[in-house]
């Protein structure tokens, strides 16, 4: 079977049937994204390394989590990815995080995705563009702001206490910016 | 939290910076709403196209490779876990002694070997009787049938089933130039009796005797599928199928040899068994009674030191007492005891 032109809905459910040319077939495409993903949260290039491989036995083990109602693969396996790295960062960096089993993997780490539209990777790089320039556009705060929350991994009240403003302002600050960014995007689009 | 409330912590969700139990609140409220799950998916979309922001950077093959390895090793714990599973749910097969099967093939194989030599006996003696029913006067020497030569008589699987002793009354009439009947100058009572005699011995007949039989009996004697054709006066010709019971005995002595040797084996595969199972045992038991009597013997020399080292204390105390007792100063001491009792 061609991998190449198959979609990545497909693709995982030939994972989820035991394919591990299928699986291989994501880790091409997929690799150098969730790697550069994993690198910015993570900063350490081995654990990096570490990181990739413990994501893509996550999805040769937990393909069964995937909901197949909804077509957005893409989105559940870069959520994944960063959910992960996350927690590596913030295990690495406090010793009191809580145990990791498999119901905290699936409750914390594998994401729930609610897109019924089919949205692989290829249809992702192809907006890759317009969300550059809309990031761009978004104020210094703002990028700040998420940078903080999607790289660093800090929740709200993290932030607060990091930027020592007040968690209603952090609030509005997150809602504000991803708003904007959304704008951005769909006014790219047309 | 309300709908209006669960809007404004979409974004937050979808960047994973809410808080615990606001997320918590949050997931218990989109199980039911497809507007706010609706929503959600956009947000979610929309954070996952940030990676692209970065500048993309390929991880090295040997990420691949590990993640290969990794896979492989899962998969592997995967089937043996099943397999110790399935080892599980099978039930435990015990096995019995099998020193009474043993004895019973034993008995079997002595059996059996009687029978062998009893029906080597046998044979023989009806080869002698057969040999000496030739020597008669009226016995003539007929061609053996096509039918006879063309197969090998010698296979006992073409062979219908008919009795052994069963003679086959053959009507066929052989065109055969018979020639008048010769009597050769033998004893007949002589032979017969050492016939008998060498049954007796189990030995092997003389050759002259076997010579003379021969002479009178066949032009090649020695091939068992040669057939007696004994021509009675009536017309008929009485075929008499030696090689039937010969060619079976033989089948049977062969298969009894077969089997003999494939027990002998067996036992003594097994006898071997059994003796290393007994060393062994007897190996494991004579450690087992040398660790627990160096043991006995630690703890008794152990309570004994501790017990003489104690009574050494107590007698050195003792005299230590006495000392103090009999010294000068001990006697100011309990005096000035007594003054301050008093």
């Amino acid at each position: 079977m061609n991998n190449i032109n198959t979609s990545d809905y497909e693709l995982l459910q030939r994972v989820l049937k035991r394919d591990s040319k299928a699986l291989e077939a994501l880790y091409d495409k997929y690799s150098p994204l969730l790697y550069t993903l994993i690198k910015r949260i993570v900063k350490e290039e081995k654990l990096a390394e570490d990181v990739l491989a413990d994501v893509f036995v996550i999805i040769w083990q937990k393909t069964q989590l995937y909901n197949f109602d909804f077509k957005n693969v893409y989105s559940w396996i870069v959520l994944l990815t960063k959910n992960k790295a996350v927690d590596v960062l913030r295990r690495k960096s406090n010793a009191e995080s809580p145990e990791y089993n498999d119901e905290y993997e699936n409750n914390f780490i594998i994401p729930t995705i609610y897109d019924y539209n089919e949205l692989g990777f290829e249809e992702a790089y192809s907006k890759s563009e317009q969300l550059k320039s809309a990031v761009s556009k978004l104020t210094e705060a703002q990028r700040y702001v998420i940078q903080l929350a999607f790289f660093e991994g800090l929740t709200e009240s993290e932030i607060a206490s990091k930027l020592k403003i007040p968690l209603p302002t952090v609030k509005s600050k997150i809602r504000v910016a991803l708003n904007t960014l959304k704008d951005k995007m769909n006014s790219e689009e047309s | 939290m309300d709908r209006l409330e669960a809007k404004e912590f979409l974004q937050a969700a979808s960047l994973g910076c809410l808080d615990r139990k606001e997320l918590d609140e949050l997931r218990e409220l989109l199980e039911f709403d497809s507007e706010l799950q609706f929503e959600l998916a956009a947000y979610q979309t929309l954070c996952a196209m940030i990676p692209f922001s970065l500048e993309i950077v390929n991880p090295g093959e040997i990420v691949k490779d590990n993640v290969a390895l990794r896979l492989i090793k899962i998969e592997e714990e995967l089937r043996s876990k099943r397999e110790a599973e399935l080892k599980a749910q099978m039930p435990e097969v015990k096995v019995e002694d099998t020193s009474e099967i043993i004895q019973e093939i034993q008995t079997l194989g002595t059996q059996t070997e009687d029978l062998t030599q009893e029906l080597a006996e046998e044979s023989f003696v009806q080869a002698v009787e057969e040999q000496v029913e030739i020597e008669t006067p009226e016995v003539f020497e007929a061609p053996i049938p096509e039918s006879y030569l063309a197969e090998d008589i010698t296979k006992t699987e073409d062979i219908p089933d008919i009795p052994i002793e069963e003679e086959i009354i053959s009507e066929e009439i052989f065109e055969t130039e018979v020639t008048e009947p010769r009597t050769e100058s033998i004893d007949e009572e002589e032979s017969v009796e050492e016939k008998f005699e060498e049954v007796a011995t189990h030995e092997v007949p003389q050759e002259d005797s076997i010579a003379q039989i021969e002479d009178i009996k066949y032009e090649e004697p020695k091939q068992p599928e040669v057939k007696t054709v004994v021509e009675t006066y009536s017309g008929q010709v009485k075929v008499e199928h030696q090689s039937y019971t010969e060619s079976k005995i033989s089948d049977i002595t062969s298969r009894t040899v077969a089997e003999k040797l494939q027990k002998s084996f067996q036992m003594d595969i097994e006898a071997i068994k059994r003796a290393v199972e007994k060393s062994e045992s007897k190996f494991f038991k004579g450690i087992i009674s040398l660790i627990i009597i160096c043991a006995i013997l630690l703890a008794v020399s152990i309570f004994l030191f501790f017990k003489f080292t104690a009574d050494v204390k107590k007698l050195e105390q003792e005299i230590e007492k006495l000392k103090k007792s009999n010294s000068v100063g001990s006697n100011y001491e309990t005096q000035k005891d007594y003054s301050s009792l008093l």
